[in-house]
């Protein structure tokens, strides 16, 4: 072997500084993104059109009435539940309670999931 | 034979620096996910809002004494000129002078008489959509006084939820 | 025993060569790592979006003692916590017109603070330029700095409408059709107006029922700008007996009062909404009372001038007129209020506009 010469042996050194510094911007490089990309991919996520626009729907249906040979409220609840389902990939229920005597006002309990973002609501009329 | 290898110990360290360097790196160019701003799908959600908001503006009508907006209005006539002219209009416009070039295809998916989903196309920009485009998916719901074509039982007259939906792109 | 002293110099050599190469390959790539890599730019748009969305989808708000009052009516700057264009947080994308024209004023704020701490709400000083063009209207508003064109900035477009407040002109079609001019000659002639905030609220709006779809064009008398102007007030005169106008007409007072369960009780409006009346010849808003010196008046009531109103009740404006002397005029005493409704007769509904705004953000 070589010896005990170790005269060389500072290209390796060399070597390993240049690669801790590359490590180093690794590091630093990954930090930075993840900011930007999380902002963008977070909106996209979030299903906030969908949901305005299934709790929209659902308060419009309930006022809608079923008479003679149109059952438009059945047929508008029923599209709703099976239009979201197929085509925005969300479970979405809802039930209502019609004003007593005691309390003039409508509620709809309005229940919207897509596996990952679950929204409910009480609406009450005004 | 006596081998000296004195002469050859600069070439093994300077050997075993490039490896060093090289797999530091491959592992370093491996590891770090560089987004670019493609990546990071913000051109997607800005296309996306866009659409959501041009479509929902369609889906309003200018005042109060019309009780259907412009949107509901095509669905139920099938107007594809008039949606084409007013969803451009509405998506292309900027501030500035000059407007964006975005392309769609509007389709309005439907619940047919057996409980089907179904789509009818609705409408589709100068450009038409071959499939090699990277495009959004955006979508409204609208109610609508229509009989569908596979709809003829008297029970599926009447109101339907439908969505508009609109594929877009910029070219 | 070889001698390899000459050997030393071509190992070197060749050793450090390898090294070199590796050295300047894996150099090389560096900066292959940042490309595509604009971080700032990534986040001037997260920025450019929140900004958007304060603005398209929020209504603003204002500071707590003022919390009853919009922020386009707030006078001090101070007292806006939130600038928010939005005519409310059900109807998203739908913008007020009065927002719209205080924000773009340049006069009523100073660039940037107040709209960095009031928009951005952060440390960093964002500049940015946000402009907004509505159609129909040949100027670009704009408010902010000269977007830059050669380094990037974050940007976000979007689609909206401008709301117009509703106005109600009682001329001479409405005042006959009602029968709004009385027949005896009086010295003080009344006319009420009734703002039936409950009906307006919770009602069908025009051709949509109750909760079908038609909340953006609402009128909300507690938050919106009402306006009620006067012409053809001459007409209400009976010309034939009386052809010679009366000396002085002059609107004496206008009082308020809304009904609170079910008594009416009056209402003071606060005092910075205290001059409200324009007539000819008076190029400001004055108070009662004021002459009427042509048959014009208008009565223009900014928005949080009934904030203090009960949302679910109604309100009532009584306007005496007093003739000198005494005639027939404008009076509905024996008649019913002039009622502002959705009915488009009545009251010019609020109109949507078209419009379109970009937030650029650097």
């Amino acid at each position: 072997m070589a010896g005990l010469r170790d005269d060389a042996q500072w290209i390796v050194l060399m070597g390993f500084i240049v690669s801790f510094s590359l490590f180093f911007v690794a590091i630093v490089i990954n930090q930075s993104t993840v900011v930007g990309q999380t902002t963008a991919e977070a909106v996209i996520e979030f299903p906030k059109n969908d949901i305005r626009g299934m709790r929209d729907m659902i308060i419009q249906s309930e006022f809608l009435v079923d008479e003679g040979v149109f059952n438009n409220k059945t047929n508008v609840q029923n599209d709703i539940k099976t239009l979201s389902l197929h085509r925005q990939n969300s479970v979405v229920s809802f039930s209502s309670r019609n004003p007593t005597g005691s309390d003039p006002h409508t509620y709809i309990e309005i229940h919207y999931s897509n596996g990952v973002t679950a929204y409910n609501e009480t609406w009450r009329s005004n | 034979m006596v081998m000296s290898e004195n002469g050859q110990l600069y070439t093994i360290e300077g050997i075993a620096a490039a490896l060093i360097l090289l797999v530091t790196a491959f592992i370093v160019v491996n590891s770090t996910s560089v987004y670019t701003q493609g990546d990071t799908h913000i051109n997607d959600m800005q296309l996306e809002l866009l659409g959501s908001d041009a479509l929902s503006m369609l889906n309003t009508a200018p005042n109060s004494s019309f009780g259907k907006s412009p949107l509901q209005t095509i669905v139920e006539t099938d107007d594809s000129a008039l949606f084409r002219t007013l969803f451009l209009n509405t998506i292309n416009n900027t501030t500035g002078p000059g407007g964006d070039r975005i392309q769609y295809k509007a389709n309005v998916t439907y619940v047919d008489k057996d409980g089907f989903v179904s789509t009818l196309p609705l409408s589709d920009s100068p450009h038409p959509f071959v499939g090699g485009e990277h495009a959004v998916r955006v979508s409204q719901w609208v109610i609508v006084e229509k009989r569908f074509p596979d709809c003829s039982a008297g029970s599926c007259s009447g109101k339907h939820a439908v969505l508009v939906e609109v594929l877009l792109w910029r070219d | 025993m070889t001698d390899d002293s000459g050997l030393m110099s071509v190992d070197f050599m060749t050793g450090f060569t390898i090294f070199l190469i590796a050295f300047i390959w894996v150099a090389t790539m560096v900066p292959g790592l940042f490309i595509g890599l604009q971080t700032r730019s990534i986040d001037y748009d997260a920025v450019a979006y929140r900004t958007s969305v304060i603005l398209v989808e929020d209504p603003g708000a204002s500071a707590t003692i003022v919390s009853n009052y919009p922020w386009e009516s707030l006078k001090d700057t101070q007292d806006i916590v939130r600038l928010g264009l939005a005519v409310s947080k059900d109807t998203p994308r739908v913008l007020d017109q009065n927002k719209v024209n205080r924000f773009f004023c340049q006069t009523s704020f100073s660039y940037p603070e107040d709209y960095r701490s009031r928009l951005f709400f952060s440390d960093y000083p964002y500049t940015f330029n946000i402009s907004l063009k509505i159609e129909g209207e040949n100027e670009t508003r704009t408010i902010g700095d000269v977007v830059p064109s050669y380094y990037p900035y974050g940007y976000i477009r979007r689609d909206v409408k401008i709301k117009r407040p509703s106005n109600a002109t009682i001329g001479e079609t409405i005042i006959r059709q009602h029968n709004f001019n009385n027949t005896e000659n009086v010295t003080f002639n009344e006319f009420s107006i009734v703002i039936n905030s409950s009906s307006l609220l919770t009602g069908p709006v025009g051709q949509y029922p109750a909760h079908g779809g038609g909340a953006v064009y609402r009128i909300n008398p507690s938050w919106d700008k009402i306006m009620i102007n006067f012409t053809d007030l001459d007409e209400t005169r009976n010309k034939i007996a009386h052809p010679t106008p009366p000396t002085s007409i002059r609107l004496t007072q206008v009082k308020f009062s809304e009904i609170l369960g079910t008594g009416l009780v009056g209402f003071t409006p606060p005092l910075v909404f205290e001059n409200y009346t324009y007539v000819t010849g008076i190029n400001e808003a004055t108070k009662p009372p004021v002459d009427i010196v042509d048959g014009n008046l208008s009565l223009i009531f900014d928005s949080g001038f009934f904030a203090g109103t009960d949302k679910y009740g109604a309100i009532y404006l009584n306007l005496t007129f007093e003739l000198d002397p005494p005639q027939q005029y404008l009076n509905n005493t024996h008649t019913r209020p002039f009622d502002y409704n959705y009915h488009p007769a009545n009251v010019t509904q609020p109109a949507l506009t078209d419009a379109v705004m970009e937030v650029a953000v650097w």
